[in-house]
């Protein structure tokens, strides 16, 4: 099976171990697909030895797609990956909780918004993630109470009007998200492309910690020419 | 409604003549002013989406009694549009009381795609202006403004291809309450023409709205008193009510501008801070200023010491009557005042950290954090220096205006009933020095300390101000009282530190974990959040200007020569986590000279808003910080002292850096309206009346109307003729 020998305009890249993965989140994955109006176009990768190795062929894989990579964790990667009833993974997993980080930069903020929109016009619920570094950190913080519900606020706004829920944490990008995503069926990971070595650090990050959970790689460069959502527009009037 | 060209439905607008709106609506627009540079005019092109609301803040326009952000007529999920009207408060589900929000009188329907176009605030006018288009087609063209010389009143005037506007429903009246009492009848109405495009394209619609909104703030408000007001609003029209509008802000900024001569960028900033200002406070009544003013819901609305401190001066040096209704709204909050103490055991009056429709406290006991954690919020119990900032502003209002039968009459309580509660506050100890323990200063990152610093010294300066009105009133009944607050008031701890030469901010402030802040980043820093809430407490680090604070507010009342030394010893320690600091450093630098830092921290007090740098913009301008840039402006760069209602003479002792031409300023002292050129060297001041001017250290000398230039030195004005050689 390989993406050349299909004729799909608008393609969902999945990418998967084995087979079985793929049928484990059917559901899944067509949840994904339709809520981003995409065609699946399934993708057998072998994991190989070595982490490094494998997120070093998936990120050029990303690299080399125009569209969104959905990354499905392996089978045997995931024996203690029960879903939130406590079933085991299996093609009862929808996409009904997505998380989505977000460093609150101008262009992340952009893309989850225009992807806050779709899952959630899907019925999907949708938290927003803020990983709060040195770098992104506020530049003046006048204290918990009222500036903190404002600064929530505006964040919550920023990145889509009713977020369900968003967390804030702080630390390390890769360690935080390996943590947060067990409240979630699928996390999404924007980052701009390129595979080079210190780039995408968070995403290298969780494969190589070993994240068990469906990611949808998003390119920024991507999202640009996507976030116009159908009918939508971005910056620009609706319907009042 | 809709109505054909001939055949309009003008009975709320008279126009007079068939197709009289499309004149009306052109006469209004024809006077857009070009988006060209200018320190007068704000623009805001076409933007991103994720700076709407902070643009809404900013675009906001208001005349004291309503404020109306700045959103796009067309709303939308990426807006915040909103009326606030002054001093109505509302608690839902028994939650914190918070500003009302009443519905808006700019939505109209209009579908898009279309660019949100350029916006442009003409702050000279207070009207705001949008175009939008698609491409090179203008599709959509308004005006609208708030009423300052009718507050209340508000205007819309709009132009729009058919193609994209729709037509707006002619008549709207809505009433709310507020859970606290008091409500605000909205009465809209809409007039609107359709004209066909002789080439057959879509029809332009040409939209006059005109609202009136009638506010009652402890009562139902009168429906009949609302229809009457529109209906003489709406027979004015929008021209004369342009005309209106275009007149008081002319008055007011004859009296409050402010222009930095070299720097327009600089200008601009300013005039949009006192734009805000101005659009905030009400000029009669009580005027209830929220920390976020009339621009946004954040803070609730609730009334701060930044009211008091840094909205205050400003109003009673530029426009008293505002000033006056300020105070107002303290004043009849005393009773609350003196509940609050009497039930801590205390006498006197204690006014609430954070307040709102009835004057007792409604600090959050109880807020979250920055990763949405539940902490406890202790300055409503703890930052008690709240209660001196209410008599300094008092103080503060007398000495601009000249007026102490203020202080005798009706602002006596905010002078006197103030120390009474700092004389039953305060302790002393077996060798007659006195403390106030537990308490929190303005750097908030320290709770619960003994001794602060600025606590006591605006505690001592309260009772000896108090003391010298009851003197000089002379009730006999009161003078024991008095000079027990005279003891006390020299008795109070002062932080000063023989050993050091500075002020130590609170007792064992000294032995803290020694952290200067350049280890942490550039300033402003969120110290809080790198060091987390204890490790903050443990550490020398302080959110704001503490000490300094009262080197700002008191200068009179430290010790002489202490200013330099506590600037250098806290300066390293400031984080300026909070938006009031920079302005208050960038003032005490300019005072002592050290120009360039003082530029440094002046660029930041202006950028905040406008540069969002807090990230809560979107929630509302920070009032507080506009009025520190003034202070910082007339009170550091330009140097003006007002030392009371007796004084004789208006201080000055400029200190202007070398790209700065001059520094204009537009006062009220005493009664007078003066206009001050400033230079390090001289000033230039103009004034209708004789006005005696101490410039620096020198010799006062008196200014003979209309005009003279002030050499730095000189025993005498100098001539016109040698005004003219200090020009070149």
């Amino acid at each position: 099976m390989s993406l050349k020998n299909k004729e799909v305009s608008r393609p969902l890249v999945v990418v998967a171990a084995a087979a079985e993965d793929l049928e484990d989140f059917e559901l899944l994955v067509a949840d994904v697909a339709r809520a981003l109006e995409l065609v699946p176009a399934p993708e057998l990768v072998a994991r190989e030895e070595g982490r490094e190795k494998t997120i070093g062929k998936l990120l050029t894989m990303a690299s080399s797609v125009s569209g969104p990579l959905l990354v499905l964790p392996a089978r045997r990667h995931a024996g203690a990956m029960p879903d939130r009833a406590g079933k085991a993974r299996g093609a009862a997993t929808r996409m009904r909780r997505v998380l989505i980080p977000s460093d609150a930069s101008e262009e992340v903020t952009a893309a989850t918004r225009a992807l806050y929109r779709r899952f959630t016009r899907a019925g999907v619920r949708v938290t927003m993630l803020h990983v709060m570094t040195d770098d992104n950190m506020p530049r003046m913080w006048e204290g918990s109470g009222h500036h903190a519900a404002a600064w929530f606020d505006e964040l919550r706004q920023k990145h889509g009007a009713a977020l369900d829920v968003l967390k804030v944490v702080s630390g390390e990008p890769g360690y935080e998200l390996r943590v947060q995503p067990d409240a979630a069926d699928l996390v999404v990971l924007f980052w701009r492309h390129d595979s080079r070595a210190g780039h995408a650090a968070v995403i290298r990050s969780l494969f190589i910690q070993g994240i068990e959970v469906p990611q949808l790689l998003v390119a920024l460069e991507w999202m640009k020419g996507h976030s116009s959502v159908s009918h939508v527009p971005e910056a620009s009037v609706g319907s009042g | 409604m809709i109505t054909e060209l001939g055949t309009a439905r003008n009975a709320d607008v008279e126009v007079g003549e068939p197709g009289g709106l499309e004149r009306v609506v052109a006469e209004v627009l024809f006077e857009r002013p070009p988006a060209d540079p200018s320190p007068w005019l704000l623009v805001v092109p076409s933007g991103l989406a994720s700076m709407s609301r902070v643009y809404e803040s900013l675009l906001t326009v208001a005349d004291g009694l309503t404020g109306t952000r700045g959103s796009l007529e067309e709303d939308g999920t990426d807006t915040s549009s909103a009326v606030f009207v002054s001093g109505l408060y509302d608690t839902r589900d028994g939650g914190t009381e918070s500003l009302l929000v009443v519905p808006s009188w700019t939505t109209l329907a209009l579908n898009g795609p279309f660019s949100t176009g350029e916006r442009v605030l003409d702050l000279l006018s207070g009207v705001l202006w949008r175009v939008a288009g698609a491409e090179d087609a203008r599709l959509f063209s308004s005006a609208r403004w708030a009423c300052l010389a009718c507050p209340g009143t508000t205007v819309l005037v709009a132009e729009g291809s058919s193609s994209v506007l729709e037509v707006p429903a002619a008549h709207e009246v809505t009433e709310d309450r507020a859970s606290s009492g008091g409500g605000v009848v909205r009465v809209i109405d809409t007039s609107t023409e359709a004209h066909p495009d002789s080439r057959g394209g879509p029809s332009t619609l040409h939209v006059v709205r005109i609202g009136t909104y009638q506010v009652a703030t402890r009562r139902a408000p009168s429906r009949t008193r609302a229809a009457a007001r529109q209906e003489a609003a709406c027979r004015a029209g929008p021209a004369e009510l342009l005309a209106e509008q275009r007149a008081a802000w002319a008055s007011r900024w004859a009296e409050a501008d402010v222009e930095v001569v070299g720097d327009p960028e600089l200008t601009l900033s300013v005039r949009l801070a006192l734009f805000h200002l101005m659009s905030s406070v009400v000029s009669s009544g009580e005027a209830a200023v929220g920390a976020r003013g009339l621009t946004g819901p954040s803070y609730a609305g609730h009334v701060f010491w930044d009211a008091d401190v840094f909205v205050l001066p400003f109003m009673a040096a530029t426009h008293p009557r505002a000033a006056r209704a300020m105070l107002e709204y303290r004043i009849r909050r005393v009773p609350s005042a003196i509940e609050a103490a009497s039930a801590l055991g205390r006498r006197g009056a204690r006014f609430p950290w954070e307040s709102g429709h009835d004057g007792r406290d409604v600090t959050p006991k109880r807020g979250g954090n920055v990763h949405g954690e539940i902490v406890p919020i202790r300055t409503g119990e703890l930052e008690e220096h709240i209660t001196a900032d209410v008599a300094w502003a008092a103080w503060q209002f007398a000495s601009w205006s000249g007026r102490w039968r203020f202080l005798e009459g009706p602002g006596r309580p905010l002078l006197v009933e103030t120390a009474r509660y700092w004389a039953s506050r305060a302790r002393l100890d077996d060798v007659g020095v006195g403390h106030i323990e537990s308490v929190i200063g303005p750097d908030e990152y320290h709770e619960n300390v003994n001794d602060n610093a600025f606590t006591n010294q605006m505690a001592a300066w309260n009772l000896a101000r108090a003391a010298e009105l009851v003197e000089r009133t002379g009730v006999a009944s009161e003078l024991d009282e008095a000079s027990q607050w005279r003891v006390l008031s020299e008795a109070l701890f002062d932080g000063y530190d023989p050993g050091t030469g500075r002020h130590e901010q609170f007792a064992g402030y000294d032995d803290l974990q020694p952290i200067f802040v350049s280890e942490l980043g550039p300033v402003p820093v969120a110290a809080d959040l790198l060091l987390g809430r204890d490790g903050v407490a443990r550490s020398q680090i302080i959110k704001q200007a503490d000490v300094l604070m009262a080197h700002h507010m008191i200068p009179d009342a430290l010790r002489p020569g202490t200013l330099g030394r506590d600037l250098d010893f806290y300066l390293l320690r400031t984080a300026h986590g909070s938006s009031l600091s920079p302005a208050v450093h960038a003032s005490l630098l300019a005072r002592e000279g050290r120009l360039d830092e003082a530029l440094s921290l002046l660029e930041l007090a202006q950028s905040i808003d406008v540069d969002d740098v807090t990230g809560t913009t979107a929630g509302g301008l920070h009032l507080a910080t506009f009025g520190g840039l003034w202070q910082a402006l007339v009170l550091g760069f330009a140097g003006v002292r007002v030392s009371g209602p007796d004084a004789e003479a208006l201080v000055l002792d400029p200190h202007i850096p070398t790209q700065w031409r001059e520094l204009r300023l537009k006062l009220r002292w005493h009664g007078r309206r003066i206009s001050l050129r400033c230079r390090s060297d001289a000033i230039h001041v103009a004034c209708a009346t004789p006005l005696k001017v101490r410039l620096g250290d020198g010799e006062p000398v008196v200014v003979t109307p209309p005009e003279a230039w002030v050499e730095r030195g000189a025993s005498r004005p100098l001539s016109q003729g040698r005004g003219k050689e200090v020009l070149r």
